[in-house]
This record gives structure tokens, sequence and C-alpha cells, in this order.
């Protein structure tokens, strides 16, 4: 049984409140991370993804948007315009976090559904493939885990495997090409 | 192409993604190998998004900035809570059910277990938020801060007298407590010295003063 409730719990129930933002941020932080990354990878600035992420928060701080339907939509996409916009800034930035125009609101909706959809899918890809590195052997599962997620020199995989960088690749195409096939074989539900 | 090609190109291909296109326009491929090597590519981007995502909490500037991480500043008082809730007359289930609508994943067991063990877990943001569904002060919900200790140079912020301008700003500007600000900037602070970086007090303090700027553009504009 729900107590009666005090009046200021009334007034707060009777008028709309949006999420906290905090809350928000906890929920969605890793899609955007992940998006604010992809973007950046083609231009090879992928470590700047975590400030991507912060000028489209400190962005949405400073101008809060009203009457946003899907947030997951709205942080993702927030933070794909803030990567895009470092790409096409000249500026590196070193001195800590700048003010940074208020854009995430500028979109129309065509624009956030595609946006979105293709940020889950990608995401969904992601899990899957990380799912599937069970089917490789420790070693491979090293090889193409350490080059391929993680972005390290061959040469350095290769020292720590005992083998040479031409082997590292490899174990690298071989183990690709055996998670692609074991992502299909899920996908397509033939797996027990 | 033979294998060791093939092996070779793959690897190509992952080291310099942004160059990904010039690589394949200037190999000699058939049909059948650009399929597979589309294929092989996709796989790997796809493991490497996987290995993206967000740093861990107590590490991501981002989490400190928004109050997400619990600091002995604005620490929830668990007899507090039970008091200011009773007085509010709502349940520990109200409570869950109106920090759900604001967007935080809490059941009526979390709200328990911050009342009758430990709240020690419970983030300056979420203190910000029960204070503004009681209706009540945060002050009246948090213990009296303990003393922690600080790395060096973030102490020496602190005790700086531009820290509490700093907050006094960040509490205005984003309509939260002296408490919950003062919590927020300092674990701002140690997120950034936890990421391996090593700013002196001069660069904290104008790194704080450039963010809580950014944050009074609206309110200002």
């Amino acid at each position: 049984m729900v107590p009666a409730l005090g009046r200021v719990a009334e007034a707060a129930a009777m008028s709309y409140m949006p999420p906290d933002l905090g809350a928000l941020y906890l929920r969605h932080r890793d899609a955007m991370h992940k998006v604010a990354a992809s973007v950046l990878r083609e231009a090879g600035r992928a470590s700047e993804a975590d400030d991507a992420v912060h000028d489209a928060i400190v962005s949405i701080m400073a101008s809060p948007p009203e009457n946003v339907r899907n947030w997951e939509a709205f942080l993702v996409t927030a933070a794909k315009r803030k990567a895009l916009d470092r790409i096409r800034s000249a500026e590196v930035r070193h001195a800590g976090p700048e003010f940074v125009e208020a854009s995430h609101d500028r979109a129309d909706d065509s624009d956030l559904g595609e946006d979105v959809a293709d940020a889950i899918d990608q995401q969904e890809r992601a899990g899957h493939a990380w799912d599937c590195l069970s089917v490789l052997d420790e070693r491979h599962r090293k090889a193409v885990w350490e080059t391929t997620a993680l972005g390290r020199p061959r040469s350095e995989v290769a020292m720590e495997l005992s083998v040479t960088p031409a082997r590292v690749s490899q174990m690298t195409t071989r183990s690709l090409a055996l998670l692609r096939e074991e992502m299909r074989r899920r996908e397509e539900g033939i797996n027990e | 192409m033979n294998n060791d090609e093939r092996d070779r190109l793959v690897a190509e291909l992952l080291e310099r993604p942004q160059e990904r296109e010039l690589i394949l326009r200037d190999a000699e491929l058939t049909d059948r190998e650009r399929t597979e090597l589309a294929g092989i590519v996709e796989t790997a981007d796809a493991l490497w998004l996987a290995a993206q995502g967000a740093p861990a909490l107590e590490d991501d500037p981002v989490a400190a900035m928004l109050g997400l991480l619990p600091d002995s500043e604005c620490r929830l008082d668990s007899a507090a809570l039970s008091r200011v809730r009773k007085r509010a007359r709502l349940s520990v289930s109200d409570v869950a059910a109106r920090l759900r609508e604001r967007g935080w994943e809490f059941d009526k067991s979390d709200v328990f277990r911050w009342e009758t063990r430990t709240a020690t877990d419970v983030s300056p943001a979420v203190v910000q938020a029960i204070a503004e569904i009681f209706g009540a002060p945060v002050d009246d919900l948090i213990s009296a801060p303990s003393v922690s200790s600080l790395p060096d140079h973030v102490g020496a912020v602190r005790a700086h007298p531009l820290f509490a301008q700093l907050v006094d700003r960040w509490s205005q500007a984003r309509r939260v407590s002296r408490a919950v600000a003062t919590a927020t900037l300092e674990s701002r602070m140690l997120a950034t010295v936890h990421r391996g970086e090593h700013p002196d007090t001069e660069q904290l303090l104008r790194s704080l003063d450039a963010l809580v700027a950014s944050v009074e553009q609206a309110d200002r504009g």
C-alpha cells in the first residue's frame, strides 16, 4: 500500500520533469563513447572520443533541450555531432574544456532516427563479435584482440606470443574469418 | 592473391583504417577477393568497436562533472534520509519510483538499504535528486564532510580561495547545492588525476574555471 503523498510530492508528480542528465548519461554513456570513437577513427583521432562526449554533455548542460522524445537518440546524436565537429575543426585542444556551441538540437527527426539505428546496429554487432571470441583458442584470441580491437603493433604482440609479426597477421586474418563465420551462424540461428 | 598477400593486405587495412579506400583501390583483386576482404574488415570493425566505450566510472571526467562519483563532501546520511522521507510522508517505494521517473535505476530495496545499512555509494547527483523529491535542502540530508586524503595539488586547489568562488558559480549555473557543487568539482579534479594527467594548481583552477564558464554561457546569453 502506498501512503498518502505529501503536498510537495504531489506537486512534483503533477508537473512534467525531464530526466536528470546524470541518470541519462549513466545509461547511455557507453553508446555515446562508441559512436564518437567510430566517427573519429575515420580521421585517425579515435583517442579524442572522450573529449567529444565531454563537449556534447557540456553543450547540453549549457543549453538544456526541451521536448526530447528519445533521449538515447538525442545523446548518441549529440556525441556523433561533436565528434564530427572535432574532425572539421583545425584546432587542437590542450588546455582543458572550451565553450562549444550548443548544436545538439539542430537535427531533424529523420537524421536522429538514422543516426541511432546505425549506432545501435553497429553496437549490437560489436556485442556479437565479443561473444564469438570464445570460439578461438587463447593464442588466436590474443592475436586478434590485441591487434584489431586494441590497435597494438603486430611486432609487440609477436614478441609476447614468441612468433613473427607475419605469423601474427596470419593468426589475425584466420581469427577474423572464424569470427565472421561464427557471427553469421549465430545470427542465422544455426547454433543450438 | 595468395594467403601471404591477403594477410599483409588485411594487416594494412587494420593498421590504417582511414586509408582503406586508397589501399583497396591500389590492390589488384578479383570481385570475390574484394567481397572476402570486406567481410573480414567488417568483422574487424565490430571487434574494434567492442573494445571502445566509456572509461571506468571513477576515471570518467564527464561522470565526475555530472556528480556521479560518490564523494565525502556530499554523503547521504541514513538517519537524515529516513527522517526527511517520513516528514515528506513518502514510502521507500515512493522515493524509488520518483527516482525512476527522473531516470535513475533504483528500486525500494536500494532506498531501504540507504536508510538501514549504508549510503556511502550514493552519488551527489542522486542526493540532489532526493532533496528535490522531498523539497528539502541537500544540507538536511548529508552528514558532515569527513576529512579525505587528497593528492597534494588537488588539496591545494580545494584550499584556494578561487575554488570557493568556482563552487558558488557551479552551484548557481547547475542549480545544485553548494555541497553537491563542491563534491562535483572535487571529483572532476580527481578524475583528471586518475587519467594520468598531472596538472599543477594553476592549471587545475584554469581548467575548472573554463568548465564552469562553459556551463554558464547559456545563463548569460
